[in-house]
């Protein structure tokens, strides 16, 4: 049984690599019972949306298009 | 060459400015690559129908004139020991108690609110990046922005696989961290 340290863990690996079958089975058993990860996973998420946001934002510079 | 193009390629300057000196941590340095990526955008020419297309163009062409000069860095051994360091995640693990449940719970990020506040998430995540050790913060954006894959990233930094896992780690639960006190008190 993983506990939220590991999980948390695997959670951001799975960004960065595929999970091996039992690493990922632990980890979907873990959320099934652990809305505080689920939040975890949801931050991590909205991180990655980061270049999405970048990319489509201009900050410093005023956009001067009509 | 349409005569507006190198202001539209100029107004990107300051993003591109402040993803180059996230990565290089050099004032010149950072001028520098983001000089040679404007002189290549303006060399090809090329037209963009949407700013977004031409941002991501040009975070491309930024992408490689970084790596260059990371690559031509790499045999700095002051940099490796520096990031020896930022491999130790005992901070990280405090975090979490003696069960390893989380000492202070990961809450609720409310969605429509979020995407309303684009400008206000860019601000944050700028903000949290820089307060990232540097090498941390650099691994990031080589990930996540650059959406480079980890072997690529290792050969670049002189790290193993697992070292870089746990960068990336302590760079999502640093910002996760940070984002949410940041977003919280922007709310209220």
């Amino acid at each position: 049984m993983l506990n939220c340290r590991e999980a948390s863990h695997l959670l951001s690996d799975a960004l960065d690599r595929a999970l091996r079958p039992q690493e990922h089975s632990q980890l979907k058993e873990h959320l099934k019972k652990c809305p505080n990860c689920k939040n975890c996973r949801h931050h991590f998420l909205t991180l990655r949306s980061w270049k999405t946001a970048f990319l489509a934002g201009v900050n410093a510079a005023p956009d001067t298009t009509p | 060459m349409p005569d507006g193009f190198a202001a539209e390629v100029y107004a990107h300057r300051a993003d591109l400015l402040r993803i180059a000196w996230l990565q290089l941590r050099d004032e010149h340095l950072a001028e520098d690559v983001v000089q040679e990526t404007f002189l290549a955008a303006l060399k090809s020419g090329q037209s963009f129908a949407g700013r977004s297309k031409l941002k991501t163009w040009l975070i491309g062409i930024l992408k490689f004139k970084i790596v260059d000069a990371l690559r031509s860095r790499a045999r700095d051994p002051i940099a490796i020991s520096h990031m020896e360091k930022e491999v130790d995640v005992q901070d990280m693990d405090a975090l979490f108690d003696e069960q390893g449940l989380w000492r202070s719970r990961p809450r609720g990020w409310d969605d429509p609110a979020f995407i309303a506040g684009q400008q206000d998430f860019l601000r944050i995540m700028d903000l949290c990046l820089e307060k990232l050790p540097p090498d941390t913060a650099r691994v990031f954006i080589l990930r996540e922005l650059f959406e480079m894959e980890s072997e690529e990233i290792c050969g670049i930094a002189s790290i193993s696989p697992n070292h870089l896992g746990v960068l990336l780690y302590r760079a999502r639960m640093s910002l996760r961290r940070c984002v949410e006190i940041n977003w919280l008190s922007a709310m209220s």
